[in-house]
């Protein structure tokens, strides 16, 4: 019987090649793109799960609320501080960033971005495996560093490099103890090179770890086993109020991430890299579930159209003496038939395109049928979606009376409103993703193009090293690249455009009493006197400083208070309660020491407009200008003049060559790294957009098989109205207008559920596109899935209204 | 064998009540060849199809091989149907997917008949009817009473107890129609009972009884020869 079935199955298939095309492509589509989320979604949840105890590791996190910063990282005592007063934590390790040093061996030198300085049992803490030295031992002397594979590779070619020694900055020379496997890319962190975190008193002074202000050091801590974080945060404030006063909770707040789960959910300022997002794992099993759905509603939609065809057979199989349900099961089993050659198709398509995804998604998927469990969810997938695309029309056939279908008055007209719903369905799904899709793009082009208060054009901004006196390298530097034809200004700041900026401090109104409630935070940036000028910002009061106002007195025991100056952006006024000419000559005291007993007086010279400053995704800051202050960040922009850059760029290069030789040259342009602030999103549009391509493909498939069947079905209807005088216009208009119908019902249901989920999204924005940008974005999808029906539509109705008549009429 | 008694049977359409089959009454006896007889529409196929289990009746009784059939489920009836009575159209309907091999054996899959027996039996019921030499081509293949003689093997091939045959000369011309008559002349002298619908009276002759209907009544029953002498079949 099995056999029969099967073979049944196969003759329906070969002997209904569009129809089984149809299906089995669509299916495979389908299946792909499930295929290939489920592969991505896999990988995005198995971040940082192959620790050793991962789910008893936690990272310490730091809130502040002034001026709302949330931070990855913590400052270096409170690590071991809270080892000390919570017997419970078992362990304690911190990591920091020591991006942008400069590595040299021998002749080469690197300008490493791969680096960090660790405490000494981290290779214990986080288990990578050794290939030379002992995990224990390899960080024990400051001046040892261990190397992953990939470094040894870049350092130190085939050569051994246990013993062999790396300079960093040109100021010490650190011993290669250890070498470990590269870490695996599935983990939130990243590092190739690790020194020793006990070379930081040394070269930075001995207070470097005690500074409860550089909150730059990852910090983990390990539970027992089955221990509630909960009980260890929960404490967390008196741990605060003990270490630091009766006040700090007002200011800031320490928690725990648990470690696997930080990849997707977290998103603090200061992570170690752009972490995943759970949404966009989320967002994509939908589209690729709806794809799937949107193919199995192809086979239902064609195959219980079909099924006068098939109407025959199920009566004399029940004559002869089916039972209903051994009907149902053979054309359950045709549809998993069916799935199973989708499926096979769809392994190909996802062999051919996985890499390219991987390579777009930057993430190494790997999809391999020697799996066993990979070959048992495929078979688990052939069968679920065999069974959910063949339940309808099996039941729908399985139905039929045998007397009526031998008689042959069966009919599928019950199933035509089903039918219509279903491409309904269809078609509001594919809109909806339309839409998405539009709006998605329209607010990336806002964003980009948008003018963000500033001039950003033409500017190419550089890093200048820390491990140097400042202004004895800035001066020079910047005499002699405006000595250039070709350069017109160079600015210092601390940070440039783009860059996130964490830097903030405290402020009050001069005649306010000083407590931590009166406290404002405000974001900090540090220029020169002609940042205003060279990005041609524009003051709403006020004026720019004056060079005069970029040297200020420090704060000392016998001059508790000195004279300063600032400007304000407007929301930074707004903080105060002050309108633009109301802020200029008023003065901000700022307090220099935790015990705010000296102060900075700052009178305010000018207010600017809220500038874009990193990116559309953050809100406004308010925002405070002071003079340059090289510990807040050394960057240079550099304004090139109209036309060629290319004489200007290789002047940059020498004159960096000759100032500063230990370090590699590393200049970027800044309308670049803007677009890079954009760069997930764009991914995730450029996904979108290809989802909804498939969506639409397939669904546009679905209608072609359809209007096929009812084009076939009324041959007849045609042939008459012809006869009677019908143009091939007529026919064709005939034939189109009902299914327009359904694409326009499509798009009254696709709209409201598209601006319900737009709004979702764009709330994410700070500055978002206005509805003028995208509103088009609803039409033209509308527009876009008329025309994708009606010329498959007509297509078919074209073929059959311009046959001669005769030939309709004999087909009875 | 069948017992009908005031068996009625009424079609509700939206406004329209047709009544297809008015209080029949009739008697079947095992080994009976029967022709069925009257104008379209009189209700010849209606009375086929409840005899054949694929129709309810609305109200009345059918007793067949002693077992009261209303009111039992559909699959009961299937069970009933598929080791007890085979069927003959007048449109063949064949599995057109099918070989004619395998649309012979169909109904034996569906008795589970073990496979080396199954075949067996297809084989002989196909040299039965002359047709074994096109067994592995499709019902296009064959001409009208070529594939007639496969339904008829279909029909058989299960050794029913009843054969019920709607009009199965109608599509056929007179050499093919005679053959197939005389195949289930002989079935008949075999001890099958048959029960045929025709229209065409020379067909009639074949059977031992006539019945004539008109309007969804039975008008008058001509016995043309008695029943040949049979041993009694039972429900297998």
């Amino acid at each position: 019987m099995f056999r029969n079935y099967v073979k049944i199955a196969i003759r329906n298939i070969a002997g209904n090649p569009l129809f089984s095309l149809i299906n089995i492509v669509g299916l495979a589509i389908g299946l792909a793109c499930c295929i290939i989320i489920t592969v991505f979604v896999n990988y995005e949840l198995s971040y940082d799960k192959h620790w050793k105890d991962a789910d008893r590791i936690y990272r310490v996190t730091r809130d502040f609320f002034g001026n709302d910063l949330r931070l990855a990282r913590v400052a270096p005592p409170i690590g071991p501080l809270l080892a000390a007063d919570f017997p419970e934590i078992e362990d304690m390790t911190r990591i920091l960033q020591a991006a942008g040093l400069s590595l040299s061996r021998e002749d080469s030198m690197i300008r490493e971005d791969n680096m960090v300085l660790a405490d000494g049992n981290v290779f214990q803490f986080f288990d990578l495996e050794f290939t030379s030295g002992d995990p224990a031992t390899a960080l024990a002397a400051p001046s040892n560093i261990v190397l992953s594979e990939r470094a040894v590779d870049r350092y130190f070619g085939s050569e051994d490099p246990m013993g062999k020694s790396i300079n960093v900055m040109g100021q010490a020379d650190l011993t290669v103890t250890g070498v470990f496997r590269d870490l695996p890319d599935n983990t939130h962190m990243a590092f190739e090179l690790v020194g020793s975190i006990q070379i930081l008193p040394i070269m930075m002074g001995p207070d470097e770890l005690e500074n409860w202000g550089s909150n730059n050091y990852f910090t983990y801590l390990r539970l027992p086993a089955g221990y509630d974080a909960e009980r260890l945060s929960s404490r967390f404030d008196d741990f605060l109020i003990k270490h630091r006063g009766e006040e700090a909770p007002s200011g800031t707040a320490l928690g725990l991430q648990k470690l696997p789960d930080i990849h997707l959910t977290s998103n603090r300022d200061s992570e170690w890299r752009s972490n995943g997002s759970i949404a966009v794992v989320y967002t994509f099993s939908a589209v690729a579930l709806v794809v799937l759905l949107i193919a199995c509603v192809n086979f239902m939609n064609l195959t219980t159209a079909r099924s006068t065809q098939r109407a025959k057979e199920v009566g004399i199989r029940k004559v002869v003496g089916a039972m209903r349900s051994q009907v149902t099961a053979q054309f359950l089993g045709e549809s998993v038939l069916l799935t199973a050659f989708a499926m096979l198709l769809a392994v190909a398509i996802v062999e051919l395109t996985l890499p390219a995804f991987g390579a777009f998604l930057e993430r190494p998927l790997v999809f391999s049928l020697a799996d066993p469990l990979t070959l048992s969810a495929l078979l688990a997938g052939v069968i679920i979606v065999g069974l959910l695309a063949g339940s309808y029309p099996a039941l729908y056939l399985s139905r039929f009376h045998p007397v009526d279908v031998l008689k042959g008055s069966a009919s599928g007209s019950g199933s035509g409103t089903l039918r219509r719903a279903l491409v309904v369905f269809q078609f509001a799904t594919s809109i909806t993703l339309l839409i998405a899709t539009g709006v998605v793009m329209a607010q990336m082009h806002y964003a980009r193009t948008m003018d963000p208060g500033f001039d950003r054009e033409r500017n190419i901004v550089h890093g200048l090293p820390f491990f140097s006196d400042f202004w004895e390298l800035y001066e020079p530097l910047r005499a002699e690249l405006e000595a250039h034809p070709d350069i017109e200004s160079v600015v210092y700041s601390s940070r440039v455009p783009s860059m996130q900026n964490l830097d903030g401090s405290g402020y009050v109104p001069e005649g306010v009493q000083i407590t931590n409630d009166t406290v404002q935070g405000l974001s900090d940036i540090k220029v020169d006197a002609h940042w205003f000028e060279h990005y041609g910002v524009e003051f709403l009061a006020g004026r720019p400083f004056r060079p005069n106002e970029m040297h200020i007195e420090v704060p000392t025991e016998e001059n508790p208070v000195t004279k300063g100056w600032a400007i304000l952006n407007e929301s930074a006024a707004r903080r105060f309660g002050w309108t633009p000419d109301e802020a200029v000559g008023k003065v901000l005291r700022q307090p220099t020491r935790r015990e705010m007993d000296r102060f900075i007086d700052r009178e305010i010279v000018g207010v600017i407009p809220d500038i874009h400053f990193s990116s559309l995704h953050d809100e406004r800051k308010a925002t405070i200008y002071a003079e340059p202050n090289p510990n807040y960040g050394r960057n240079v922009s550099i304004k090139v003049a109209p036309g060629d850059p290319s004489a200007a760029i290789r002047h940059i290069e020498a004159t960096w060559q000759k100032l500063v030789p230990n370090e590699p040259v590393d200049w970027q342009f800044l309308d670049d790294s803007f677009d890079g602030r954009y760069r997930a999103e764009q991914k995730q549009a450029q996904m979108f957009a290809l989802f909804s391509a498939f969506a639409i493909f397939v669904a546009t498939l679905g209608l072609f098989g359809l209007a096929s069947f009812t084009t076939e079905r009324r041959t007849k209807e045609i042939g008459i109205r012809k006869v009677m005088g019908a143009s091939v216009a007529d026919i064709v208009l005939l034939l189109t207008s009902d299914f327009t119908k359904l694409v326009l019902l499509a798009n009254l249901i696709a709209w409201p559920v598209a601006w319900y989920f737009m709004n979702q999204w764009l709330m994410r924005f700070a500055y978002k596109a206005p509805l003028g940008e995208w509103a088009w974005v609803f039409v033209a999808s509308a527009i876009a899935a008329l025309a994708a029906a009606w010329v498959t539509i007509a297509l078919q109705a074209g073929r059959a209204a311009t046959s001669r008549p005769v030939l309709a009429l004999r087909y009875e | 064998m069948i017992q009908l008694h005031d068996l009625t049977k009424v079609y509700r359409a939206a406004e329209l009540e047709t009544t297809a089959l008015n209080k029949v009454n009739l008697e079947i006896s095992a080994g009976e060849f029967i022709a069925v007889m009257g104008p379209s529409g009189c209700g010849k196929s209606t009375l086929l199809n409840v005899l054949g289990m694929l129709d309810s009746p609305t109200s009345g009784s059918y007793r067949f091989l002693d077992q009261d059939v209303a009111g039992r489920s559909e699959r009961e009836l299937a069970g009933i149907r598929k080791s007890n009575i085979g069927f003959i159209f007048q449109s063949f309907n064949l599995i057109d997917e099918l070989s004619v091999r395998e649309n012979v054996q169909l109904p034996l899959l569906y008795q589970k008949v073990p496979t080396a027996e199954r075949e067996a039996r297809v084989q002989a019921v196909l040299e039965q009817v002359n047709i074994a030499h096109r067994a592995d081509h499709r019902p296009q293949q064959l001409s009208g009473g070529q594939q007639q003689r496969v339904a008829v093997a279909r029909a058989v091939v299960t050794n029913p107890a009843l054969i019920l045959a709607d009009e199965p000369t109608g599509n056929l011309d007179s050499t093919n129609g005679e053959e197939v008559l005389s195949l289930l002349n002989t079935l008949n002298e075999n001890g099958t009972t048959i029960i045929m619908v025709t229209h065409d009276t020379t067909h009639a002759d074949h059977a031992s009884r006539i019945v004539n209907m008109l309007d969804g009544r039975i008008l008058s029953e001509n016995v043309i020869s008695m029943p040949p002498v049979s041993e009694a079949r039972h429900v297998s």
